[in-house]
């Protein structure tokens, strides 16, 4: 028997190589495979609400208010007699279409102002640090409470307000990727090289930050469906009788004695929604990991 | 050790003034006239003005800017619409919040820090899965949907505490302490969750650092070496997140005192809004914003302290 | 009477790609106030070897075999007994002085910890014996030194202030793994000269691993060679640079530039090949790949430990000669 180690020839490219671990690795996970699988769930039942939901959500039934779970309505009805498991179902649109899409704005605001900060330096980056140091001394929750505020009571002004809100904690999290990525011996070495600034933040700073970003991301979308609910909550988001998580939560309150499944429900949707990205992310982080072992 | 000190205070101070800026054009920009807020039930066009003259509404900004300035950097935050000053109002309710804030502080660094120790000692076996599922749960539940549920629980259910309300500390201890256990353990929560995902993480890394082979090495008992040269270092990594979740921790005292019914420094918030009254809410942000800037500062000069490098050579390694 | 008496060590680790076997059957002595050098490539076993001795290893590591120090079989002792044995007869000195000391400590605060463990003296005595033996390690204004900081040190200061906390209960054996390796050439030479004092001065044997076969031609008594986790040669350090029997040791010696050498001109000699993985244990000669004296009987079949001169063993079935026999 010979000891020598023959590395059989793999005819993959490098990049095709890497994310064939990068799978294997996540399927040995199968928290993170589990929160995938939720989480999928949860944006295909949004996204296909009509054909999911078993009942119109603003249909109202004076005949069963706050009935208890049945056949017909395996939740149950709210207050106004409607279907509170369609109503979560259709809920999902509202809050998962907050969750992304102020997650994606935050990231489109964050990522070039904070890579170019980072990069170029200069006069730009200390002002840039400054600003992103004051709106942090907002907590997340208060400054879009405050822009939701200001902007109106509406959907797309709540998203936004989330979406500006999440920003500075990504801008300052860009801005450390690009500032110590710029150090890196490949990046001198494209300097060296004579490759512009443009080329390089494209092809070495950008796709570096990328594993960070995805992170980020899956993270930051769970903070922003709560906040979603939270703004809902408050009246500053979703308006009634549009089904929001959050409105459903506020509508609640009163009946908390009667039928407390009517607060019961709408909040663990939100919780299993916000968990299965954390774990999501959590896993990711960990796959992305080139310090991981398995 | 002086002059970074120095930079750190003027940087914080800076701060302190754009996020005063901030605040003031935010609160300006609120939709709704603030003179039909504050004159309450007039609509008459001359009474509205004389309303605005004399709120010096009809000023150019940014000279009502540097009165309310003067006269916050005085103390006074001015009168909010019901005449009362807003200072006094602040000044009263702020220590239900700082309380609240207090027991929420106690209870998550002391189970997010022993979870997230135990959860690296013990990695890989059933208390890690339990504890790092109990942070990930705690992070992914809406904490004012936690504090509902807990309500319908042991309050309406069982009757074991009070659904809200505040008693004062003087007044009767227990019964304080009673009406503020659910919602402190609310705020806790979404504070242990991360610190201990954070402990865990630092524990893992100190624990695999060369100081503590060497410590093993030298004979010392896994208490020493765990309990002292690991997690001694883990701390100093994990003041610095302590201080950046009080941010999260103010956001969810405003929602946490909405739900059990406390009359805070958070509720006062939220009522400011509501009712579009102005001086009130400028005031109350502004106690909040440098509320936060200052522990910010506090923490980083706790955190220089703790760190031997910065401590002894003024600068980070 | 040898002062530690190791036989037949064997460390398996089980790893998520199956059993790599770090040590195969290591024996050897260890006598009272001597040197011994041990040396070989990086994971050759050498380190994992000796920090089995006072069960340092990670939980995923199985050891086989026995270890005694004096009537102690250091391998199956308990927790409570090997800490006693810690820092107290067998001290470590290791690679990187860097972060081998904890950052958050002063040095003379984790001197001063050994001391009360294992010696049980009180906050002022420990404090006067730390200082001493900062002196002893030769750290100049050893009083003011000893309330600094690890990262207030240079490479060289800190090794010394491992030096002396390993020394602190003076210990029966002293384990340096790879001192030098992280330091400068200048710095080296100082704390070489250190060890020879230590052992001159205090009687304490001394194991030291190590690559660097300069090393252990200046301080070692005694030398072992071990490749792929095997013992493969040993004998006294004079015997084994006047003639190595062991290919791998030849190749060794015949890749070290030599100043002044016979011919300036001629290539250093190389070993070819890699070392192998350690994770099967096949019948064969573990050098054998890579040995330009290879034949069917090497490739089938494992060369036991001979003594070829009186102290001089060698696990070879062609020994002596140069590089290609």
């Amino acid at each position: 028997m010979s000891y020598v180690d023959t590395a059989a020839a793999i005819e993959l490219s490098p990049r095709a190589r890497r994310r064939r671990l990068l799978r294997k690795r996540f399927l040995r996970r199968p928290l993170a495979i589990a929160g995938l699988v939720v989480a999928l769930a949860f944006v295909l039942a949004a996204i296909f609400a009509p054909v999911v939901a078993p009942h119109d959500p603003s249909t109202i039934d004076v005949n069963a208010l706050l009935a208890a779970p049945s056949h017909e309505h395996l939740l149950g009805t709210d207050e106004l007699g409607r279907d509170v498991l369609s109503r979560i179902i259709f809920g999902a649109r509202a809050s998962i279409q907050a969750g992304v899409l102020a997650t994606l704005l935050a990231m489109l605001i964050a990522v070039p102002i904070g890579v170019t900060a980072g990069y170029f330096r200069g006069w730009l980056d200390p002002v840039v640090a400054r600003l992103t140091d004051v709106l942090l001394a907002f907590p997340f929750l208060i400054l879009a409470v405050g822009l939701a505020a200001i902007l109106g009571p509406s959907l797309l002004n709540a998203t936004i307000a989330l979406g500006v809100g999440a920003a500075p904690g990504l801008i300052r999290i860009a801005r450390g990727e690009a500032l110590s990525l710029r150090e890196e011996d490949y990046v001198r070495a494209a300097v060296a090289n004579g490759a512009s600034d443009a080329s390089i933040i494209v092809r070495h700073v950008l796709p570096n930050m990328l594993s960070t970003l995805i992170v980020q991301a899956t993270v930051t979308i769970p903070a922003a469906i709560i906040g979603e609910a939270v703004l809902s909550f408050l009246g500053l988001g979703v308006q009634p009788p549009t089904p929001s998580w959050g409105v459903m939560l506020s509508a609640a309150q009163p009946y908390v004695n009667e039928a407390p499944r009517l607060a019961l429900f709408p909040g663990l949707a939100i919780f299993f929604c916000s968990l299965s990205f954390n774990l999501l992310g959590d896993g990711l982080r960990d796959v992305l990991d080139p310090r991981t072992t398995r | 050790m002086g002059g970074f000190l120095l930079r750190r205070v003027g940087a914080a101070l800076i701060v302190l003034f754009l996020a005063s800026v901030l605040v003031f054009a935010g609160v300006r920009a609120l939709p709704g006239d603030p003179a039909l807020a504050l004159g309450a039930e007039e609509r008459d066009p001359a009474v509205l003005a004389q309303i605005r003259h004399k709120y010096h509404l009809d000023e150019p900004v940014p000279l009502q800017y540097a009165r309310w300035v003067g006269l916050a950097l005085r103390g006074d935050l001015g009168t909010d619409q019901r005449e009362l000053a807003v200072g006094h109002t602040i000044v009263t309710r702020l220590p239900i919040t700082l309380e609240l804030a207090g027991l929420a502080i106690l209870i998550g660094t002391l189970i997010g820090i022993a979870a997230g120790v135990i959860a690296a000692v013990r990695r890989g076996k059933a208390s890690d899965y339990g504890a790092t599922t109990f942070a990930l749960v705690g992070l992914s539940v809406p904490h004012f949907w936690l504090g509902i549920m807990m309500i319908i629980l042991f309050a309406v259910k069982w009757h074991w505490l009070p659904a809200g309300g505040y008693v004062p500390l003087h007044d009767d201890p227990i019964q304080n302490l009673r009406h503020l256990l659910m919602p402190a353990i609310v705020l806790g929560t979404g504070l242990s969750a991360v610190l201990m995902r954070q402990m865990r993480s630092s524990m893992l890394t100190s624990l695999g650092a060369d100081y503590v082979r060497t410590a093993r090495a030298k004979g010392l008992s896994e208490w020493s070496v765990v309990g002292k040269h690991a997690l001694r270092n883990s701390l100093i990594t994990v003041s610095t997140v302590i201080g950046l979740q009080l941010g999260a921790l103010i956001s969810g005292a405003v929602i946490t005192e909405q739900i059990f019914g406390i009359a805070g420094f958070g509720r006062l918030t939220i009522d400011a809004v509501n009712q579009r009254d102005y001086t009130l809410l400028q005031g109350v942000v502004l106690v909040a914003a440098a509320g936060y800037v200052v522990v910010n500062l506090a923490v980083d000069l706790l955190y220089s302290y703790l760190n031997p490098r910065i401590r002894v050579s003024g600068r980070p390694a | 009477m040898p002062l530690l008496e190791v036989s037949d060590l064997s460390v398996r680790f089980d790893t998520d790609d199956g059993p790599v076997h770090a040590v195969d059957r290591l024996s050897f002595t260890l006598e009272e106030g001597e040197v011994l050098g041990v040396v070989g490539e990086s994971g050759c076993g050498k380190s994992v070897s000796l920090m089995s001795l006072t069960q340092l290893l990670p939980s995923t590591a199985h050891v086989t075999g026995s270890a005694l120090l004096a009537d102690i079989d250091l391998l199956r002792a308990s927790s409570s007994r090997i800490r006693r044995v810690r820092g107290r007869t067998i001290a470590y000195v290791f690679q990187e002085p860097m972060t081998s000391l904890n950052p958050a400590f002063k040095i003379g605060r984790q001197i001063e910890e050994v001391l009360q463990r294992h010696l049980d003296l009180s906050r002022a005595a420990a404090r006067k014996r730390a200082t001493e033996l900062l002196d002893l390690v030769r750290i100049p204004a050893a009083a003011r030194r000893i309330n600094e900081y690890p990262h207030q040190l240079s490479g060289g200061m800190r090794q010394r202030v491992m030096i002396a906390m390993a020394l602190a209960c003076d210990p029966k054996i002293l384990v340096a793994d790879e001192p030098t390796t992280a330091l400068d050439v200048t710095i080296q030479a100082g704390i070489l000269d250190l060890m020879r004092d230590i052992r001159e001065r205090l009687g304490t044997a001394i194991v030291l691993i190590t690559h660097n076969l300069g090393v252990v031609a200046d301080i070692a008594d005694r030398v072992l060679v071990m490749y792929a986790g095997r013992k493969v040669e040993e004998a006294p350090v004079h015997d084994l640079f006047a003639s190595p029997q062991h290919p791998y040791t030849i190749g060794l010696l015949g890749a070290v530039p030599r100043p002044g050498a016979a011919s300036t001109t001629a290539r250093l000699q190389e070993i070819p090949g890699r070392v192998p993985s350690l994770a099967e244990v096949p019948q064969a000669c573990a050098f054998a790949d890579r040995c330009p004296r290879a034949d069917d009987l090497t490739r089938s079949q494992q060369p036991e430990l001979r003594e070829v001169r009186p102290g001089h063993r060698v696990a070879c079935f062609h020994p002596g000669g140069e590089w290609a026999a």
